[in-house]
């Protein structure tokens, strides 16, 4: 086993020839005026390992189209398709309404077409 | 005193007071709102006698019970009572109403045209009728209440609504009358098929009492249901609520959707699992799905909202999918959890809409985009807008998330999956409110077109937005004494629907 002071020391050296590789590395160098490329793993540090990216991605885009989507769906699906069968029988009743037009002659003819449709329906089923 | 008829009280003083108010000549008009509070405060003292009076390990089903005879040839009975959930709800009711027209103190100018008069008379009918809504233990009196209720809603819409208010009440209204008539036909039946008589819409003689083919009770219970399910509402019959809460004012919105919506999921207690517990056991996964898909759904609809009202409606239409799914659970710590979820869901919501109201009145806006950082103008209506919003999404430590965890607990016990999806409702409720508070409150401090920037919450507001915050500080540590109401009454439940709860995988260390 090293004694205690002389861990500490090849610590210490340790370190200073990290700071001065370092230093060689990046402090004596010119500094260029656009970032070098630099590794894979440098450019995934930039991008804080793409953790924002993936977030973006996976969960954020997704949601906004989905939620959009369904608020779409929920005003023309759900409730259109109550509103339109409100429209529908609105409509009818207003076509509807047109045959009281108050002429006798049309309300006979209503009559007629109805004696008739009933016999016809008789002499279908006998 | 032990021999008042509490609950006809309770709906003969607001009902006097509305009376009162409407009749008051044009030269006292400006008392019409201190006497309209006035009598919404004594119907408050009632309520607080009411709970003191209740026993919650009585033996019988219902409380401070009155049974008078009315139309004995159809069986009809006046007869009003109370079990825990009831008088919870009842008495939640009477704290908010006050507090509600206290809110709309400044809603309607009347310049002597009477219009304040009759929103704050309306107001006081409304709470007569949520009274007696909930008090009812007759079927058939039940329905009068459940369709009289319509009536001032259908007004305090229509007649003070915001620009869309005709077309918002006359679907709030379409939708409930349809809901109400197939449940008219089911309490028919629901006669029919019991023992007749005449007290013979007594629910206490049709419990366990109806005679009729499992296909018949199966009918009556859907036919109840319906009815139910557009009042609560879950999905696909929800659609009347957002343009209901977006056109009603703020004090309506919260006595239609934080009060008066419980009807829904109390009938469903009272009613479906009460009257026909076959067919409750018999349609629960049906009704879990659509509870599940309401939570989900309301949520994500929440997060897709740019009206502040038409989100807080949305949220409740989660939320409502949560107390449908801890009722159709049949466990005792769901049905627990759902009838607290009641009133802690009738208290958060209060405090979303009076707060974004009190927003909305500042700035004339119920468009989110055109807030931003309001919290450096109107710090204390930020910071109270942000608690309410925290006991929405359910916070531990505020009220509703006691009653939410119960309810997950509780379907968790019958239905994992269910609860494991639910559960995802609650992640979706952080997204809604706190975009909404982002987007409202953050940012840099706004400019205002004639340079006097709005005045903080005052003296009237912050009266309104203290017994709110304080339910649920008290509710959220200490749920304890509503509970213990609630327990007795959801473990009777589930006695008449005939479950048990499920025993736990692991139940040989723990002694309940």
């Amino acid at each position: 086993v090293l004694p205690v002071t002389l861990i500490m020391v090849l610590t210490l050296v340790l370190v200073a020839i990290g700071a001065f590789y370092a230093w060689r590395m990046y402090g004596a160098d010119v500094v260029p005026e656009v970032a070098p490329k630099g590794s894979p793993l440098t450019v995934a540090a930039r991008q804080d390992l793409y953790q924002d990216a993936l977030n973006e991605g996976l969960f954020m885009r997704p949601g906004i189209h989905l939620t959009r989507g369904l608020v779409f769906a929920d005003a023309r699906g759900v409730d259109g398709a109550v509103g339109g069968a409100a429209a529908l029988i609105g409509g009818m009743s207003s076509r509807l309404r047109r045959l009281q037009t108050g002429y006798v002659r049309s309300y006979a003819l209503t009559m007629l077409t109805g004696v008739v449709t009933v016999l016809g329906a008789l002499w279908v089923i006998q | 005193v032990n021999s008042l008829p509490l609950l006809t009280l309770m709906m003969v003083v607001p009902l006097l007071g509305a009376v009162v108010v409407a009749v008051l000549p044009g030269s006292a008009a400006r008392h019409a709102k201190p006497v309209a509070l006035g009598f919404s405060l004594v119907t408050l003292v009632l309520a607080v006698l009411a709970w003191v009076r209740f026993e919650p390990g009585a033996v019988e089903q219902f409380q401070l019970s009155e049974v008078h005879s009315w139309i004995p040839q159809f069986g009809v009975s006046y007869a009003l009572g109370v079990d825990g959930i009831a008088l919870s709800l009842i008495v939640m009711a009477a704290i908010l109403t006050p507090v509600c027209l206290l809110a709309a103190w400044h809603d309607v100018s009347d310049e002597g045209s009477g219009r304040e008069k009759r929103y704050f008379a309306l107001m006081l009918v409304l709470e007569a009728f949520i009274v007696g809504v909930f008090a009812a233990t007759d079927v058939f009196l039940f329905y009068v209440f459940f369709e009289a209720m319509l009536i001032p809603v259908y007004f305090l819409i229509g007649l003070f609504g915001g620009p869309r208010r005709q077309y918002a009440a006359m679907k709030f209204l379409l939708f409930s009358l349809a809901g109400g008539l197939i449940m008219l036909v089911a309490v028919i039946g629901v006669y029919v098929a019991g023992p007749g008589g005449d007290d013979g819409f007594l629910i206490t003689s049709l419990t366990g009492n109806l005679d009729a083919s499992t296909t018949a009770l199966r009918w009556l219970f859907v036919g109840f249901f319906i009815a139910f399910a557009v009042k609560a509402p879950m999905w696909p019959v929800h659609t009347w609520l957002p343009d209901a809460a977006t056109e009603a004012r703020p004090a309506t919105a919260v006595l239609l959707v934080g009060i008066l919506d419980k009807v829904g999921t109390y009938g469903m207690i009272r009613f479906c699992l009460q009257l026909f517990p076959e067919a409750s056991r018999w349609a629960t996964p049906v009704v879990i799905t659509l509870a599940v898909i309401s939570i989900i759904y309301g949520a994500l609809l929440a997060i897709g909202q740019t009206d502040m009202m038409r989100l807080i409606a949305f949220t409740s239409i989660s939320h409502f999918g949560l107390i449908v799914l801890g009722i159709f659970a049949l466990t005792t710590v769901g049905g627990a959890g759902s009838t607290l979820y009641m009133v802690t869901h009738g208290f958060s919501t209060a405090g979303l809409f009076l707060l974004a109201g009190f927003l909305v009145a500042r700035r004339g806006s119920k468009r989110i985009p055109d807030y931003g950082g309001w919290q450096r103008v109107t710090p204390v209506l930020a910071g109270t807008f942000l608690v309410a919003g925290l006991s929405s999404l359910a916070l531990p430590g505020l009220a509703p998330f006691v009653s939410e965890f119960l309810v997950l607990q509780g379907t968790f016990m019958r239905y994992e999956a269910a609860a494991v999806i639910a559960t995802l409702g609650t992640v979706l409720a952080a997204l809604y409110i706190l975009l909404m508070y982002q987007r409202t409150m953050t940012g840099p401090k706004p400019t205002f077109a004639d340079g006097e920037s709005p005045h903080d919450l005052s003296v009237r507001e912050k009266v309104v937005v203290v017994p709110i915050i304080a339910s649920f500080i008290l509710l959220g540590f200490f749920p304890k004494p509503v509970l213990d109401i609630l327990n007795p009454a959801v473990d009777r439940t589930l006695v008449y629907v005939g479950v048990t709860d499920p025993t736990p995988t692991n139940a040989s260390g723990s002694a309940k």
